[in-house]
């Protein structure tokens, strides 16, 4: 089997009930303290009512995206790290090294994905590994794993294109064309319509 | 108001000073060389701008969770625009001691004391460049457009500006103050406006548009864009002593002009600051 390029994830957000079991099965698995998320579940929602020959109907676009970290291709967290302590291992997983991390946070100013966060026990910054110990001996994320709904994939990026399409972006994702985040997308059909009726997350205060 | 990111705060305006006062209070006097039998002038300059600097990087350490690792900093000059203008301002800082060090060691106006001078110039306007860019990062939207870069260079002009004035108030030995200061005073003034009114993401005239985005939603205050506004309109108002004076800013009116200009446009950029890192909201606000 030829080496893995670029790990990453597949998210399926038509299948997405937004129950949230991915991003309890990462704070379990990685006894993430309270706060601290390294897998968001956010709510997009937008729209209101639309009239359409005297009858009025709903127009709305709902749907949930499950985002961690996308181990972007060209990570911006890592090019502007002063310290180097955010590296891209062989196979494109971006890791955390931190004994290097002195704190500064601009890694959480430069990325778009707003995937790193800060550990207040540990000092330093924190984000989704993806389960690399797992990966390392054959496993699979927690996360995916975990979903109910089988909304989430991992694997090659390359080989997750070819099955599920070259999507990597819906409302309100950041444009990916900088960092190539290895990410691919399956949209809600609402996500379609979702920057005309201004949807947006509403839920943040979960996230 | 992002009144937890203080720190930056402090440190990006102390060494946005400490450039201005270089480029406006001590670089003149340095290449006159008129200082030839005073030494102690330019000196005391590049003493104010070495302390200034000096107290930013101090300050900066209170923004880092480990701070005894900031050495590490210097690491990745190859890409990270923060570790580049780390090295920058410890260059700057070095250029600016060693030419008063110059100085004192009696070297006059020789052509290792103008390339230090020099150095310091290129290592300051180096040090301002990468602080500017840094902060144009495709996480913050907000921070990624040219009234950054802008911004900032208006803020190290016009700190340093009314703070060579300032500063030339108290040198009386030093005769009248800086011909037309008054006039490129203002010119920064209404820059500085221009670019507050317009260009401010969220309350400017031009308006602004955030794309879509992960990170949560910046409600700008329009009480604090009001008061900078206020405060840089005071603050030009404050120089108009300093026109009727002329050249001679060193007695008069003129000298409480200079210094409550100073005051007024300090308090302006302090609350521009603020505003300025409240956009770069941290997702986990608890932290």
């Amino acid at each position: 089997m030829s080496p893995v390029r670029q790990y990453g994830f597949f998210i399926d957000t038509a299948a997405c009930s937004g129950c949230k079991t991915c991003q309890m099965a990462c704070k379990d698995r990685n006894d993430l303290p309270p706060g601290s998320l390294w897998r968001r579940v956010y709510e997009i929602a937008g729209g209101g009512w639309e009239e359409t020959g005297g009858l009025w109907t709903p127009a709305l676009s709902v749907y949930n995206v499950s985002m961690a970290c996308n181990h972007c291709e060209n990570p911006v967290c890592g090019l502007s790290c002063p310290t180097k302590a955010i590296w891209k291992r062989a196979d494109g997983i971006v890791l955390i090294d931190e004994g290097a991390c002195i704190g500064c946070r601009y890694c959480e100013w430069a990325c778009p994905f707003t995937a790193i966060r800060f550990d207040l026990e540990k000092n330093t910054v924190s984000k989704c590994d993806f389960c690399v110990d797992l990966i390392d001996t054959g496993g699979t994320p927690a996360c995916v794993a975990a979903c109910p709904q089988r909304a989430l994939d991992f694997g090659d990026i390359d080989a997750l294109r070819t099955k599920y399409g070259e999507v990597s972006r819906v409302v309100p994702l950041p444009d990916p064309a900088e960092t190539r985040p290895a990410l691919v997308i399956r949209p809600h059909r609402d996500a379609a319509r979702a920057e005309e009726r201004n949807a947006e997350v509403i839920n943040w205060e979960e996230v | 108001m992002a009144w937890r990111e203080w720190p930056l705060v402090a440190f990006t305006l102390l060494g946005q000073l400490a450039v201005g006062f270089f480029l406006f209070a001590a670089l003149p006097r340095l290449l006159n060389g008129a200082w030839a039998d005073r030494p102690g002038g330019p000196v005391a300059l590049l003493a104010l701008v070495f302390a200034a600097g000096a107290l930013a990087a101090a300050v900066s350490f209170f923004h880092l969770a480990r701070p005894w690792r900031a050495p590490r900093a210097l690491a990745n000059l190859r890409t990270s625009w923060l570790s580049r203008e780390i090295l920058f301002e410890l260059l700057f800082l070095a250029g600016v001691g060693g030419t008063a060090l110059l100085i004192l060691a009696g070297r006059g106006n020789g052509p290792i004391l103008r390339a230090a001078t020099y150095a310091s110039v290129v290592f300051g306007a180096a040090y301002i460049a990468s602080m500017a860019r840094l902060y144009m990062v495709p996480g913050v939207r907000a921070w990624n457009r040219l009234s950054t870069p802008a911004g900032f260079v208006l803020s190290t002009a016009l700190l340093g500006v009314f703070g060579a004035a300032a500063a030339r108030t108290v040198d009386a030995g030093a005769g009248p103050g800086p011909a037309g200061f008054a006039g490129p005073a203002a010119a920064l003034l209404a820059g500085a406006v221009v670019v507050h009114l317009f260009f401010t993401p969220g309350t400017g005239l031009r308006g602004y548009r955030e794309t879509p985005t992960l990170r949560p939603r910046v409600k700008p205050s329009p009480c604090f864009f009001a008061a900078r506004l206020a405060l840089l309109a005071g603050s030009g108002l404050a120089l108009l002593p300093s026109f009727a004076a002329g050249t001679n800013i060193t007695r008069g009116p003129a000298v409480m002009s200079v210094w409550l200009a100073l005051g007024l446009t300090l308090a302006s950029e302090v609350i521009g600051r603020f505003q300025f890192y409240a956009w770069g909201v941290r997702s986990d606000r608890r932290a």
